[in-house]
Order: C-alpha cells, then sequence, then structure tokens
C-alpha cells in the first residue's frame, strides 16, 4: 500500500479516535463522552461475543460444528454487505474535508483507497468478534486443527472485504445514478431503501419455511438451511472446505478473490470518483428567484421544518431514520392484501393461535420498525458546526426539545395510524380493539421520541468528523436501542401470552399505554435534566 | 446597551483567555473591537451572544444580564460570527424565515426586510437556491441579513468584511450607520484598521486578553492613525 494512502488512514483514524481525545483533550465533556464511547463499544462487543459463542457452542453441542465455517462465513459476508451498504455513500463521497485532500499531493486511488480501509478498520473488529465466537464453538466441536485455525483467522480478515467492496460499489452507483438528480439526497436514499429492502423479506421467508418444521428438527434445518444458503454462495462454500478439510485451493481462492474484486473495484471508481463528487457538491441553480410573501410559523414549526430540511438533506440521515418507515408502511400495504392466517404463520411460529389472540403483537411488531433511529436521538448532536445559530437565536431550548420532538412525531405518527388501521382491517378486529392499538402505538411512538431525545441530549456531541459517526455509531443511537430491543423483543410474545390469558385487546392496549407513559415521564424528567 | 464588567474567561488549565475586560457600547455607538489573533476578541464576542459561559464578571444587554436572562438579550441582539456555519441544506430564503421564525417576526416585515437587504446585497435572486452552492461571500450576506431581520437593537459581528466584496462591504458598513442612528449598537471585531479608524466612534485595543486601549477614536487617535496607535500600544504592552 502507498505511504499515501497509509498516511491518509493514519489521519483519518486519529481524527476520529477517543483513545487520541484521552490522550489529548484538556476538555472534560470531551474525555467523558470518547470515555463512555470506549465502554459502550466494549460492551457491545463483550455482548456480541457471549451471544455467537453460545450461537456456536450450541450447533456443535448437538453435533453440528461442521455447519459453523458456513455459518460464520454467511455471518461474514451478509453483515458487511448490510452495514456497508447504509454507511458507504457517506463514507466515500462528499466527506467535508475533501477539497482539502483533494488540493494536496495525494492522488485519486490514495483518497478511495483511505477511506475505504478507514471503513474496514472501524468496522472489522465486530466482524472478528463474531468470527472469534464461532472459532471457539469449532473448537468445542473437537474438529480444530493448527491449519483450520490459521486459515480461519486470515479468512476472518478477507471475507468481509467481498461484500463491503460489493456494497461499496453498489453505492457508488447509487451515488452516481442519484448525483444526476435534483434532489440528489432523496434520490440516494429511495435507490439504497430499494436494495436493502428486499434483504428484510429474504430474512422473513427463510423464517417461515423454518417455521413449518417442530423444534426438535431445528437444529437439523438450521443445518440443511446453513448447506443450502451457503451452495448459493461459492466464498462461503470455499471458507468452510478450507477450515473443514483444508483444502489450500478454497483458501487461495477466498484471498485471491478479495483481493482481486477490492482492486477491480478502486480501479473502476478512480475513473470516474472526481466526476462523481464534482456533480453532488454542485448547486441545483434555480432560475431566478422572485420574493414573494412569505408565511410566518410558530418557533416549534419552524425548528420542525429546519429538522426535516436537515433530514432530507442527508441521504445516509434519511437511509437511516426512514427505513422503519418504509417498512411499517410496506407492512400496512401488504396486510391489506395478505390473509392474517397467513402473518400468524410466518410471525408465530406455526403455533395454533388464532387472529385475534396474536393481534395485539402487531403495533408492538409496527412500533419496533418505527422507533428503531428517532430523529431526536441524532438531532441536537447533528446541529454540529451550525450549533451558534440556535444558541444565538431567542428559542429557548426547550423550544428547541419541542421542535425536534414534534419533526419525529410527523415521522412516526403518520406511518403508525396508517399501519395499524390496515393492520385493524386485516385481522377484522372491533373498533374499540384498533383505537386503543392506535393510542398504544402512538404512545410508545412518543415514547421513543422522548427516550429519543434523552439519549440525543445526554450524548450530544457536536464536533464529529462525519455525520455517520453520529447517525450509525454514536453512543445516543447505541443507548436508544436498549429499550426499543427489550420492547421489541420482550413485549411482543408477552402481549400475545396476555391476549391468550385475558381474550381483552383493548385491556391489553389500555395496559401499554398506561406502561408507555410511565416511563415517557421518566425520560421526560431526563429530557429536562439535560437541556442546557 | 453593551456593559461588559471585570469579564473574565478561564479556560482548562488555568489558561486565561480574557481577564478583567470592561467594555461600555451605548446606543449609536459604533464600537471597534481590535487585537491580534489569539487576542481574546472572538472569546469576548462569544460571550456576549451567550454562545460561550465565562468564569467571572458580568455582561448585560439593554440591562439584562446575559447569564441571568438569556432570552432577553438574544431577542434584542444580532450575531454574525466570522466563519458563516449556517443550515447548508436550506435554501436562502428557507433559513431566513427560519431566522424570522425564531424572532416572532410578521410575514410583512420578513418580506419588507428580506426584500430591501437582498436587494441591497444583491442577493434576492439567489434565495431560492441551496446555501450548500452559495460561495463564502453570499453566506456571508445571508448571514446578515437573516442578523438584520428583526431591527437589532445591539448588532454583534467577528470579522464582517472578510470574504465580502467591495460593494457589499460598503453597504454593510452604510446598514451599519444607519442602525445606529436610529438607536441600535454595533460591536464588532475587525483586523483592517483603516475601516475601523473611519467608521467607529470608540474602539478598544485587547492584548493577551487584556484591554489595553479603549476610548472615543477620534482622543485615542489623537493626530496618529489607527495603525500607529495600535503598533505603538501593542508594542508598550510587551
Amino acid at each position: 500500500m502507498p505511504s499515501n494512502t497509509l498516511l491518509l488512514i493514519k489521519t483519518f483514524l486519529k481524527s476520529t479516535s477517543d483513545i487520541n481525545v484521552l490522550k489529548f483533550s484538556k476538555d472534560k465533556s470531551k474525555r467523558k463522552y470518547a470515555k463512555n464511547s470506549l465502554i459502550g463499544q466494549t460492551i457491545l462487543y463483550v455482548m456480541l461475543l457471549v451471544y455467537a459463542t453460545l450461537l456456536s457452542v450450541g450447533l456443535a453441542k448437538s453435533g453440528q460444528a461442521l455447519v459453523i465455517p458456513e455459518l460464520c462465513a454467511m455471518l461474514l459476508l451478509g453483515m458487511p454487505f448490510l452495514f456497508t451498504l447504509l454507511k458507504s455513500s457517506g463514507y466515500l463521497f462528499g466527506f467535508k474535508e475533501y477539497d482539502m485532500i483533494m488540493s494536496m499531493p495525494f492522488s485519486v486511488k490514495s483518497v478511495i483507497e483511505s477511506k475505504f480501509w478507514y471503513m474496514y478498520i472501524k468496522s472489522i473488529p465486530m466482524y472478528g468478534f463474531i468470527s472469534l465466537s464461532m472459532l471457539i464453538g469449532y473448537t468445542v466441536g473437537g474438529y480444530l486443527k493448527v491449519w483450520s485455525c490459521i486459515a480461519w483467522i486470515v479468512m476472518t480478515f478477507a471475507i468481509p472485504l467481498l461484500p463491503m467492496v460489493l456494497a461499496s460499489a453498489l453505492g457508488a452507483l447509487v451515488t452516481k445514478i442519484g448525483s444526476g438528480f435534483k434532489y440528489k439526497n432523496i434520490a440516494r436514499a429511495v435507490f439504497t431503501i430499494i436494495i436493502v429492502l428486499p434483504m428484510f423479506f429474504i430474512n422473513f421467508f427463510v423464517d417461515d419455511s423454518m417455521n413449518e418444521e417442530d423444534l426438535e428438527n431445528m437444529l437439523n434445518i438450521v443445518s440443511d438451511r446453513i448447506g443450502s444458503s451457503s451452495s448459493y454462495v461459492p466464498f462461503a462454500k470455499w471458507f468452510s472446505e478450507a477450515v473443514n478439510d483444508g483444502v489450500v485451493s478454497s483458501f487461495l481462492l477466498v484471498v485471491a478473490s478479495a483481493i482481486l474484486v477490492y482492486e477491480l473495484f478502486v480501479f473502476s471508481l478512480s475513473k470516474f470518483y472526481m466526476k462523481m463528487n464534482s456533480q453532488l457538491s454542485a448547486g441545483t441553480n434555480s432560475k431566478k428567484y422572485e420574493l414573494t410573501s412569505q408565511k410566518q410559523m410558530s418557533m416549534v414549526k419552524a425548528v420542525a421544518f429546519k429538522e426535516f430540511k436537515r433530514m432530507t438533506g442527508s441521504s445516509t440521515y434519511l437511509v437511516n431514520a426512514g427505513l422503519g418507515q418504509v417498512m411499517a408502511t410496506a407492512m400496512g400495504i401488504a396486510m391489506l392484501f395478505v390473509k392474517p392466517e397467513v402473518i400468524i404463520k410466518s410471525m408465530m411460529h406455526g403455533a395454533p393461535l388464532e387472529a385475534s389472540m396474536v393481534f395485539p403483537a402487531i403495533p408492538i411488531l409496527i412500533y419496533f420498525f418505527l422507533g428503531m433511529v428517532p430523529t431526536t436521538c441524532c438531532s441536537p448532536s447533528l446541529e454540529g458546526k451550525n450549533y451558534w445559530i440556535m444558541q444565538t437565536l431567542p428559542i429557548s431550548p426547550m423550544d428547541d426539545n419541542k421542535g425536534k420532538m414534534l419533526f419525529n412525531f410527523y415521522m412516526t405518527i403518520p406511518f403508525a395510524v396508517f399501519a395499524t388501521v390496515t393492520a385493524s382491517i386485516c385481522f377484522r378486529v372491533s373498533v374499540i380493539d384498533a383505537i386503543t392499538s392506535i393510542i398504544a402505538l402512538c404512545s410508545l411512538c412518543i415514547f421513543s421520541t422522548v427516550y429519543g431525545l434523552r439519549c440525543g441530549l445526554k450524548h450530544r456531541r457536536l464536533d464529529f468528523e462525519n455525520e455517520i459517526e453520529i447517525i450509525k455509531q454514536g453512543m445516543a443511537v447505541s443507548m436508544n436501542i436498549i429499550p426499543h430491543l427489550i420492547i421489541g423483543i420482550i413485549l411482543m410474545p408477552l402481549v400475545v401470552l396476555a391476549n391468550y390469558v385475558l381474550h381483552n385487546v383493548a385491556v391489553i392496549m389500555l395496559l401499554i399505554t398506561l406502561i408507555a407513559w410511565i416511563f415517557i415521564m421518566l425520560a421526560w424528567a431526563g429530557v429536562k435534566k439535560y437541556t442546557r | 446597551m453593551l456593559n461588559i464588567k471585570n469579564y473574565t474567561k478561564i479556560y482548562a488549565g488555568d489558561k486565561k483567555a480574557c481577564d478583567n475586560v470592561n467594555i461600555n457600547v451605548e446606543s449609536g455607538d459604533i464600537f471597534g473591537f481590535i487585537g491580534h489573533n489569539g487576542a481574546g476578541k472572538s472569546t469576548t464576542i462569544r460571550a456576549v451572544v451567550g454562545v460561550l459561559d465565562f468564569t467571572e464578571g458580568e455582561i448585560t444587554i439593554d440591562g439584562h444580564s446575559v447569564k441571568s436572562e438569556p432570552m432577553e438579550c438574544k431577542r434584542i441582539t444580532a450575531y454574525i460570527p466570522d466563519n458563516p456555519d449556517i443550515y447548508e441544506n436550506l435554501t436562502g430564503i428557507q433559513y431566513l424565515n427560519f431566522v424570522a421564525d425564531a424572532y416572532g417576526i410578521s410575514s410583512q416585515d420578513r418580506s419588507d426586510s428580506i426584500k430591501k437587504y437582498g436587494d441591497l446585497f444583491e442577493i434576492t435572486g439567489a434565495l431560492g437556491d441551496l446555501i450548500s452552492s452559495y460561495s463564502h461571500g453570499m453566506k456571508q450576506k445571508v448571514a446578515i441579513i437573516g442578523a438584520l431581520i428583526h431591527k437589532p437593537k445591539l448588532l454583534v459581528l467577528d470579522e464582517p468584511f472578510v470574504g465580502l466584496d467591495p460593494k457589499a462591504a460598503h453597504t454593510l458598513k452604510e446598514i451599519m450607520k444607519d442602525l445606529c442612528s436610529n438607536g441600535s449598537a454595533v460591536f464588532f471585531s475587525t483586523h483592517v484598521l483603516d475601516v475601523a479608524e473611519k467608521l467607529c466612534n470608540k474602539i478598544a485595543i485587547i492584548k493577551g486578553g487584556k484591554i489595553i486601549a479603549s476610548g472615543m477614536t477620534e482622543e485615542l487617535l489623537g493626530d496618529k492613525s489607527l495603525e500607529d496607535v495600535f503598533l505603538e500600544v501593542v508594542d508598550d504592552a510587551k
């Protein structure tokens, strides 16, 4: 790798390093943020390690250890692809130091390579931990040899290159197509969502077919499923052959493919890179603007509108904050055409439950989509270098909060109402059940808005280098995901169970509403505490 | 209008950025704030407009404390920073409407102000474009119009002439004079000593966080130029 590229990678890593902040910053709040961020990352990696280890050890103990390499390879292919697709455009194109770097004696190839490797180095610890956990399970299964271990470790670093390159290439393609549109960021976000969305549906169909079987055969089914999936993905097959059978050629194929695909990507992109960035930075100048009468808005609505423009001004923000809304809408539309029995079959593992029993889980599922990334979580930090505007205008911090919350209500409530109404029609529930479901879901959306704001204010970080650090990797987003997962994973089966016992959807929904409001109050106290 | 009394700002590590600064700007004053890079001009200005907290002293605007009554102060103040970082994803007109909404300006008043200053700065035709497509000077012009939209009693500017074309710089000077003749006050920092000499009726020179000279421009200069006085007092203060 050329020394220029290494210099750039080193600089990018240093400029976003928490350790660098801890080493040199005298600012207490910055040091605290860096410490919390490091602790948060460690907790995340430990949780991943434990979860993936348990999964692989479980497979090994049930005699399925030989399937672990293929599962590992599939994860190392799937996860980097999805995550890179959601952020590659932001890393590779239109970053704020583009002009500065391009004006220096760095080749286009160096800039592309450094940005790609920076993204790779930031992501590889997560994939490394998953792979390491799988290796533990494989060892428990008693198949580990010295060669397997070496091949496994080398391929852990090589395999994610392939999906990351592919996702970056798709990201570049989306950027290239999007840059031709008037509303570039919206076009890029729409194309990205179009690519990402089917991945969730593939998962849905795989789960669906698995759920038709009984639990005793589940592990064998998992094994078969991984085997059949990997037969379509040669890299996973090569990974398995290299580890299980010690096939050196398969190992070399994995490494060589990764290098080849990477070189091809860098070579191709370097041909268009400058042109694409120029197109992205070029303003779309309208015809000569003619001043007409202007409308007055309330202060809170004005802040909400500003937040709307902030979101539509960034494809990364739009994709991450808007994906849940697209999924909720897709689900809402699908419910108008799919019978409830089909939904129950896919959701409830074929358990003998009636439509009316399962219905309370639907609003929770919709919330799971809508509450993934509340905009309130990101917006306090995304003020960034523009924060002086809010500081000097006569907008009280609480009015600013209200504006940010109002925007998230616009982003969630209409989708929540639409999806719940279509679900109510699909499941043919009573009017009172439908109304209480809407109230419960709206309460959950209010909770996610307020709790998101609490996290956003508590972990506000204005001096970010790239907005991805806030939208995808920020402390606020990480902290927000915890109650979201708890509600999504624990509450869903719990409400079905409660309905099985009580046979009363309205009471369950009112109970959810009540609990949601208790937590809204707690989160609001947090908002007040961290508002300054 | 603006009273800075015993203002001291100490950063982490006991570094005194500003030490016992005293400044008094009255209605009708155009007050120039001069000093080397890193002398403490921006630190003082940012404290005045409520962006930066300070360690000791008191700053009041029209009798309201910046610390205890920030909203009252902000309603009558406008600030234009040295580097106009404004919302790049808004169009010029959307940004101006946002600022006008923040100050609660009526539809008619804001339309009048935007038209008046937009035409003066020759930027009305570009207000429909995204700010991200603007040059530095155009962003500066939009920031200035945003600052003037509510007819502030105190206009605070940090290096306002950087990036402005000669005509826009002239327009801004005229606007500053016009504001002051209507009872407002202007407090600004600059490195352009000629402009300060001609424009300001009061001047303060800051060095190493301390005010080393301050007063009416005529009294401070005598028969010397501001450049001579500046270099003299800065050398004396070594």
